[in-house]
């Protein structure tokens, strides 16, 4: 554009207010909570102190390793659920596809103490689910459902679906429909089909939905703050109490950042992950 | 005979996938279910008129509705959530489209950190970040200004949303609008005005609804900045669930459904479900 | 309305060049086409004229004036861009009025003047409806108004015939020269197609690899092309490499032992040279005993098209790796040996590349 500059063709200038305002309020008090992580109050100087005094608390192993655990199980229910509603969502007519469509994206809106919510009406020892099997008569007791790990899979399974299934999505709308015909045609059956054809295809998109799905799981906290109750912290809710229940704050940062640096190489691994993809699957 | 009895191994074949077909609706509505049944059951449980949630409830009415709306915490707590959010949205959607503009049509160096710092609070997990600014607060003793630290924690998670929604509707614009605007004469201030912001229409109106909505319905970054002063609803409501068995949580939650519905709607027909699946 | 004058207009991007060099002008009202195929440079150029990219060197001048610096919308150019880019949130006559509007011209006179535009350009009883109720011609009208109502200086034309269908375009083509002659405006006018450019200028500039190869008027350009590519370009069917010879005061191609005569004016070209015949100049002779003289191409068919008005046959020849192409009228039919005869002054002498 020929000179006289304006606000308006300045990058800088138009993108000064936002950069400023997030680098101000969120990069710096990211920075200090990574600074205090290594800060020791007793000894008044930097140190990993913080990081073995995890290591020690066996409540703290506990919870990364169950976070990895949750995550991981969330990772593969999203998996085995999602590919049958990807193709469903691919092989439906249009009008069909709007309606699925609709219907897997709306919760995704609903906010996730709602959704967490509803899994306690439905899970509760007074809940829906054992209110049914006791007027059936098949319990005589009400099963304890809720406050432990499987609630929380379930919970997050719930959440995080949708993800994945917009992920395979993408990637196997792309794909060429006559690659199924010209297998079929070719004497493999569906099932072969399915497992020699569709799924080597949709490879880039199970790779992206899944680390999506692992980090979303693994950084998720009403859910597991509702669901999981007080006997089974994971690192989000660790975080949390130790923020405001014991008021150690310095292993809240190091549990914080031990989390964000997860994230963030899950992030970093995506975008590697799609830049390659799209290279290697044209 | 032996084309008899091929006929028949096809007619068992087929019949074999049309089951295992059966088996993968069957699947597809379990998985749907899945999805929506805690929603549905919660909303329609909400109607009930007894003192504990029932499915389905033997009677329906509003009870719960009055005496949810007859409870101080929750109008003061829905009346902060409602002005928290509309500031935030406002803040965002101000600063936001001016950056999406310059990311979508700006060619500029360090472009690539604008939008790694813009977009940062949505790749930082929400617990992180409300610890981090949790802890900024106390440093400079502020912590018990939880409104403004509730404004300011909700114009970073919202600002991600409005900035990538924006930031599709400008770069999908034909570039020429512009230029044949500037060609006939309009500055680019005017062009800005007169055709920048009525073609970015539906994403500025589709990221505000999501920013809206993402901050309406955020806990995890509340949790760390509501105190005494200030709480959102979904906070309140959080710790109404876990120390209470009442069915009021079940009309909140629906209320918070049907508001979520309507957005949903204007989603869908300003910028379409495209929104979603595009990223 | 106004001249303009393109002096050693170049432009870069980084390493790549877009434009090198190009020097070409526009008189007063006339109708200037740049013409090439894609990527040639003739986009990048007319962008340069409306300031939408920087200049790297050179000049443009506007009525004798440097218009290089000033920001596009200070230059009073109208544009119909391929896309005609119209305002789709605005009607017809919002967008027409738009630039008068952003010069603060009075309400009542905005709606005057771009009453007489739609009349101009056969916009009838369309003033309220919007874009998208549009056919492509009507589109194509409500553009071409929008930019001439401001009186532009120059009118620059991106490809605007591309997005229409076969008719339409033919009726647009006339419907742009009536309007380009009743508003007088000096157009400039990028296509790359050469049948548009020969029906509507009075000059055309060809442009290949971001180089103008060739400016002349289309008579000229049909005529006397001046290189390989603008000759190919515009449709010369058999061009054959050669070397150049003087001989009794008349120039010959010569192609190993074979030669073909061309107009004596090239006497004084020597070396490497591309000879460039079309298929209509060559006349199959009767008696195949006439061979081997001058001027002539002896071969055999090759290959045989029938496209209803004509017959379009490939001869194998020495005289080229390439088969050459010959036309003839469709009840004239061609087989086995055959003997081309060329009339020296249809024989074009073309730089090579």
């Amino acid at each position: 554009m020929a000179s006289e500059r304006s606000f308006f063709t300045n990058g800088y200038a138009l993108s000064s207010p936002a950069f400023t305002l997030v680098g101000l309020i969120a990069l710096v008090p990211v920075l200090q909570l990574f600074a205090s992580a290594f800060w020791s109050f007793t000894t008044e100087s930097y140190t990993l102190a913080n990081f073995t005094a995890l290591l020690d608390s066996k409540m703290a192993t506990q919870a990364f390793w169950r976070s990895i655990r949750v995550s991981l199980c969330v990772t593969v229910v999203t998996v085995l659920l999602g590919y049958p509603l990807a193709m469903g969502l691919l092989r439906a007519g249009s009008r069909m596809q709007s309606l699925l469509l609709t219907l897997l994206v709306f919760p995704l809106m609903v906010s996730v103490v709602v959704r967490a919510y509803g899994w306690l009406v439905v899970l509760s020892p007074s809940g829906v689910l054992n209110k049914l099997l006791l007027n059936l008569g098949i319990i005589s007791e009400p099963l304890s459902l809720i406050h432990n790990e499987a609630a929380v899979i379930i919970g997050e399974s719930q959440l995080l679906l949708p993800y994945m299934v917009l992920a395979l999505v993408a990637t196997l709308q792309k794909v060429d429909p006559s690659l199924e015909e010209a297998s079929l045609s070719l004497g493999a059956n569906p099932l072969t089909t399915f497992f020699r054809v569709i799924v080597p295809m949709s490879i880039p998109g199970l790779l992206s939905g899944t680390l999506m799905v692992f980090s979303l799981a693994i950084t998720a906290f009403a859910t597991p703050l509702l669901l999981g109750g007080g006997r089974t912290p994971m690192m989000t809710t660790l975080v949390y109490s130790f923020a405001f229940t014991t008021f150690e704050w310095d292993k809240a940062a190091a549990v914080g950042i031990v989390l964000a640096v997860l994230a963030l190489f899950f992030v970093c691994v995506q975008r590697w992950a799609a830049k390659v993809g799209l290279k290697s699957f044209g | 005979m032996i084309g008899m009895s091929q006929a028949n191994n096809y007619a068992a074949e087929r019949m074999m996938w049309s089951a295992s077909r059966g088996l993968l609706y069957l699947t597809i509505l379990a998985g749907y279910i899945f999805l929506l049944a805690p929603i549905f059951i919660v909303v329609v449980a909400s109607f009930t008129n007894d003192n504990y949630l029932l499915f389905p409830p033997k009677e329906f009415s509003l009870h719960w509705y009055y005496e949810v709306f007859s409870l101080s915490w929750f109008r003061s707590a829905l009346l902060s959530s409602l002005v928290i959010s509309v500031i935030s949205t406002t803040i965002s959607a101000a600063i936001g489209i001016f950056v999406a503009r310059a990311l979508a049509r700006i060619p500029f160096r360090g472009k690539a950190l604008v939008e790694l710092v813009v977009l940062s609070p949505l790749l930082l997990p929400s617990v992180v970040l409300g610890f981090a600014l949790f802890n900024f607060a106390v440093y400079f003793a502020i912590e018990n200004n939880n409104f403004i630290n509730l404004v300011a924690g909700h114009v970073l998670i919202t600002i991600p949303f409005v900035v990538r929604s924006v930031w599709a509707a400008m770069a999908g614009a034909d570039v020429s609008l512009e230029e044949a605007s500037m060609s006939l004469g309009a500055t680019p201030a005017q062009a800005f005005r007169d055709v920048v912001l009525p073609m970015a229409r539906p994403g500025i109106i589709a990221g505000c609804i999501l920013a809206f909505t993402y901050s309406f319905n955020d806990v995890t970054l509340s949790i760390f900045l509501a105190g005494s002063n200030t709480t959102t609803l979904p906070v309140q409501m959080m710790s109404h669930i876990e120390t209470s068995g009442d069915p009021s949580p079940a009309a909140i939650s629906s209320l918070m459904v049907g508001l979520t519905m309507i957005f949903f709607v204007i989603i869908a027909k300003t910028v379409g479900l495209k929104i979603f699946t595009d990223r | 309305m106004s001249s303009i004058e393109i002096q050693n207009l170049s432009k870069n991007y980084g390493e790549v060049t877009a434009v090198r060099d190009a020097c070409f002008a526009a008189e007063q009202g006339s109708f200037v086409s740049l013409l090439g195929p894609s990527g040639c440079g003739k986009t990048t150029t007319l962008r340069m004229i409306a300031g939408f990219e920087d200049i790297t060197s050179g000049d443009i001048k506007l009525g004798g004036k440097s218009i290089k610096g000033t920001p596009p919308w200070r230059r009073n150019i109208g544009v119909v861009f391929q896309s005609y880019a119209l305002f789709p949130f605005m009607t017809v006559l919002q967008n027409i009025c738009y630039g008068l509007k952003m010069r603060g011209v009075p309400k009542n006179e905005q709606l005057a003047r771009a009453r007489k535009v739609m009349e101009i350009v056969g916009l009838h009883e369309m003033e309220n409806r919007y874009p998208r109720q549009l056919s492509g011609g009507q589109k194509q009208r409500v553009a071409l108004a929008r930019s001439i109502v401001i009186e532009p200086e120059i009118l620059l034309l991106d490809e605007p015939l591309s997005a229409l269908d076969a008719k339409m375009r033919d009726e647009m083509r006339f419907e742009l020269k009536r309007i380009q002659r009743t508003s007088g405006v000096t157009t400039i006018f990028v296509t790359h197609d050469q049948e548009e450019a020969f029906a509507l200028s009075d000059k055309i500039v060809v442009m290949n690899k971001s180089v103008v190869r060739q400016v002349g008027t289309p008579r000229e350009i049909w005529e006397e092309p001046n290189s390989e590519f603008v000759a190919g370009f515009i449709g010369v069917e058999n061009l054959l490499p050669c070397h150049i010879v003087a001989e009794d005061g008349r120039a010959f191609g010569q192609f190993g032992s074979h030669r073909l005569e061309t107009d004596a004016k090239h006497i004084g070209k020597q070396g490497e040279f591309v000879l460039g015949i079309r298929s209509t100049d060559l006349v199959p002779l009767a008696d195949n005993g006439q061979c081997g003289q001058n001027n002539t191409i002896c071969g055999e068919v090759v290959g045989e098209v029938y496209t209803g008005e004509a017959n379009i046959y490939q001869i194998s020849s020495p005289m080229s790796d390439k088969p050459i192409t010959v036309k003839t009228r469709r009840d004239h039919r061609l087989s086995g040996s055959v003997c081309l005869a060329v009339d020296p002054s249809k024989v074009m002498v073309l730089e090579r590349g």
